[in-house]
């Protein structure tokens, strides 16, 4: 009797604490990157960490399989070493299995040079032919390869997939050290490619000797082995001792995979979690918790969320004015502190605050009811009209969001029609132009023509991304002469350019970037606030402090 | 006996083509294409080139008897297909997970008929006094407490608080692992184990035979077991065949808070990417899973009670 007296105490208190910890408002509403982990000694060889992947299994390991999403690439960041690799926090690419590169004068051939001694997970060293074996198994059609689409600017990579040839002409092995990359035509976003995953080299005699069992058993050249897999349940590398660059610290770094946010936070509470993203309900919380206020990196991630109008279905969104006047109609600040728990900075422009070229003084949109309502009457819909919004259940845009916002729409008089759906559906008929207006989030390319390209060009309309159908020729004109310039400083002012036009056809609502957030145990040290996506952390960095366990 | 078990799984394969067809059809009726689910939903780019390639190369083009016909010829010679998300066979998944999700089954199973059994003989023999009113109070809360809840509960109490066991995962069946999945299971469908014993033995308990036991001066515990129980099982058993079924549902979201990479995680991530052959491989395996159930249900009813007929 007394402990179910003592039980049924406690499933009150539960609530009773869970009804007090939420609803905090937050004044902290900076736009930079924030970092509250300190790292206040000697980094220190040995420890494990153990880090929550939140978005599910990566199914398969093999990075040939799978695009580049947080899940997956998390974890085969580290066991492969691409020829460079983006250093988020510079906002430049490093050197990696290439020690340099180079790019022709007319932007079509990129020229790397390996660094010697860089050796595969089994041993071998890896060579200019491991390379391009990789790739042209990515391109390769009876690998049915996600990326290949990415690789399809290289000369010859048509001929391949077709049959019509045997390999890839625009991928040169001029030596063991030496390759050369040539592309049809000049595109400063190629190289990103090259960073990535899916073209970090493979050993070619352990894919033949494993087969389709690779993705499960990858092998690489990275700073961690795989060490160990239970599907769905964790991931186990271990620290590679002749990596390149040197050893790691960590000794082991296991990856639980754990879906359920109330999971993990009894996880990381009883210590079993070294590390873990925030979701917004959870975010104050842990800010205001005198253990762990310390122990947050936080940083706004590449990632703008945003509802936009499919500009190919008949509505009143079609009118230019209709889209601004919905623009000033919400308050997307107000939704962000009290919705969204102030983890997220309100969006200014189309491209996220992180990004390379980030213009603070782009065109942008104020709360302004009034305006709202004058531009809805210049449009002829003075009384208002309905307004259709697909969305899925998300808590940062999502629905939460949705419901918010149909409250500022109500005050000028547009009536919201909500449907909600699974994310396989919204992707699918984003893809296929089944809606009239639609919740969600975009992002996760470093370079700025890369990501508005992918939105805003036409080139780029339906499924290739642009699944608002945004078609402005200006844009268009803009965004291939910075595709195609040599000259960095010419490609960020011409980037704005784009952004800027964009931003005054409005063929969003500009709503906020994900304010990523990681709470961590105070024995961790050497995490990094990473825009690119926050999970994306350079483990090689990462230590673990015994004495503070 | 044994004819009676292969004429009923004989009879089977039409409700094993008839699942199996419904599924193709709603998978197919759902808005959600497979290939598009490859791609990084948040980035969202896809090329329509390879997109058509990743097509053609999964059959995905071929008219939807035509595949539903693939599939069927690949089952009838053991072969699932393979996973479009993992590019594994769908066997090799399941052969994965099978163990899993039996362990959570089986122990919550046990967990349930002890808890279960020992509750509604209680509430039996002390029936209409407060002992009777709390198994009732028990057994309504068993069935009404969502799982989730229960488990997240337990995983507060037992993990956060005591620390006693793990809050989540998996170490290749290490038992400390499935002890909070396991009662979070049990205790669902205890509730209704106690109800079923409950009634089931107070019928029993008004039988002459049982006056005529106690008049022999047999001991208390072997009457209730040996005499009452016994004869109280029928129902019983019939019930646990049922909440089986339960269990198997109850482990998809057990599975999904502690972490288990068990068959209910594999369907639930195979529907949400819309992995065809995954959900189709999952499904295969659940309805035999019942079928089985309820034939191995039938037949120890049969042993138990020699004057139920089964129709053979």
């Amino acid at each position: 009797m007394r402990r179910s007296r003592f039980l049924i105490g406690l499933i009150v208190m539960v609530f009773l604490l869970s009804a007090c910890s939420s609803g905090k408002s937050s004044t902290s509403s900076e736009s930079t990157v924030t970092k509250t982990s300190e790292t206040s000694s000697e980094p220190v060889y040995g420890g494990t960490l153990v880090r929550a992947a939140i978005y599910g299994d990566p199914q398969n390991l093999d990075p040939m399989l799978r695009t580049h999403g947080t899940n997956t690439s998390m974890v085969t960041w580290n066991i492969f070493e691409p020829l460079i690799r983006y250093d988020a926090a510079k906002g430049e690419f490093v050197a990696a299995n290439a020690e340099k590169w180079e790019v022709s004068s007319d932007g079509t051939v990129y020229s790397f040079t390996l660094k010697k001694g860089v050796k595969f997970h089994n041993g071998r060293e890896v060579k200019a032919e491991d390379f391009k074996y990789t790739m042209e198994r990515v391109l390769n059609p009876k690998s049915a390869s996600p990326n290949a689409g990415s690789l399809l600017a290289i000369v010859g990579s048509q001929e391949f997939m077709s049959g019509a040839a045997t390999e890839v002409s625009g991928i040169k092995v001029v030596d063991d050290y030496n390759l050369e990359i040539t592309i049809s035509k000049p595109d400063n976003t190629f190289l990103n490619n090259m960073s990535l995953p899916f073209t970090a080299a493979v050993p070619k005699e352990v894919v033949e000797e494993k087969g389709d069992k690779f993705g499960q058993e990858p092998v690489g050249a990275g700073p961690f082995k795989f060490s160990s897999w239970i599907r769905d349940s964790e991931i186990v590398l271990e620290g590679y001792e002749d990596y390149h660059a040197g050893k790691p610290y960590l000794e082991k770094v296991v990856y639980k995979i754990m879906g359920d946010q109330t999971a993990r936070d009894n996880s990381f509470a009883s210590k079993q979690l070294d590390m873990m993203l925030l979701g917004d309900a959870q975010y104050q919380r842990y800010k205001s918790d005198p253990t762990y206020k310390n122990s947050i990196v936080e940083v706004p991630e590449l990632f703008t969320r945003n509802l936009k109008f499919n500009l190919e279905k008949e509505g009143p969104w079609q009118d230019v004015l209709v889209r601004e006047a919905i623009n000033h109609a919400i308050d997307r600040e107000t939704i962000i502190k009290t919705v969204l728990q102030d983890k997220a900075y309100s969006a200014e422009g189309a491209l996220p605050a992180s990004i390379k070229g980030y213009n603070e003084n782009v065109t942008s949109y104020e709360y302004d009811p009034e305006k709202a309502k004058e531009l809805l009457k210049e449009a002829g819909y003075e009384d208002g009209f309905t307004l259709p919004i697909l969305t899925t259940s998300h808590p940062a845009f999502g629905l939460p969001a949705v419901e918010a916002l149909s409250g500022f729409l109500g005050e000028v008089g547009i009536k919201v029609e909500t449907e909600q759906v699974d994310f396989a559906t919204l992707t699918d008929r984003l893809n296929n132009g089944d809606y009239s207006t639609a919740m969600s989030s975009n992002g996760g390319y470093t370079h700025p023509v890369e990501f508005l390209a992918r939105y805003f060009h036409s080139k780029n309309k339906g499924a290739s991304g642009n699944t608002s159908n945004y078609e402005n020729p200006e844009v268009d004109v803009v965004l291939d002469k910075a595709l195609q310039t040599t000259d960095d400083q010419e490609m960020i002012s011409l980037a704005r350019e784009a952004e800027e036009i964009v931003m005054k056809d409005a063929p969003w609502w500009f709503f906020n970037y994900n304010k990523a957030v990681i709470v961590h145990q105070p024995w961790v040290k050497g995490l990094e606030p990473v825009p690119t996506d926050i999970d994306f952390q350079d483990l090689t960095k990462v230590w673990i402090d015994e004495s503070l366990k | 006996m044994i004819s009676y078990g292969v004429k009923r799984l004989v009879e089977a394969i039409p409700i094993w083509i008839a699942i199996t067809l419904i599924v193709f059809i709603l998978m197919n009726i759902i808005p959600g294409d497979p290939v598009a689910q490859l791609m990084d939903a948040r980035s969202g780019a896809l090329d329509k080139q390879v997109i058509e390639q990743i097509r053609e190369q999964w059959g995905l083009n071929d008219p939807l008897y035509a595949q539903y016909f693939h599939f069927l010829q690949g089952l009838v010679q053991g072969d699932l297909g393979t996973s479009y998300q993992t590019r594994s066979a769908v066997t090799e998944l399941l052969m994965e997970r099978i163990p899993v999700t039996f362990q959570i089954t089986l122990l919550g199973l046990f967990v349930a008929i002890i808890v279960g059994i020992t509750l509604g003989i209680v509430g039996a023999l002390y029936r209409g006094s407060w002992i009777d009113s709390m198994v009732s109070s028990f057994s309504i809360a068993g069935v009404s407490v969502p799982s989730f809840f229960l488990g997240l509960m337990l995983m507060y109490v037992f993990a956060v608080q005591f620390q006693l066991l793990p809050a989540s995962g998996y170490a290749a069946g290490e038992l400390k692992y499935l002890i909070l999945p396991s009662v979070t299971l049990g205790l669902a469908v205890s509730g209704v184990i106690a109800r079923i014993t409950r009634s089931s033995m107070i019928d029993i308990l008004k039988m002459d035979y049982m006056t005529t036991a106690y008049s022999k001066g047999i001991s208390h515990f072997k009457i209730i077991i040996q005499h009452g129980l016994k004869n109280a099982l029928p129902p019983i058993l019939t019930i646990i065949g049922v909440q089986m079924g339960l269990l198997l549902s109850g482990a998809v979201i057990t599975e999904t808070i502690f972490g288990l990479p068990g068959i209910g995680r594999l369907l639930i991530d195979g529907i949400l990417q819309r992995d065809l052959p995954t959900v189709q491989g999952c499904v295969v395996f659940i309805a035999t899973v019942f079928l089985v159930v309820n034939l191995l249900t039938d037949i120890c009813c049969r042993l138990i009670d020699p004057r139920i007929r089964v129709e053979a």
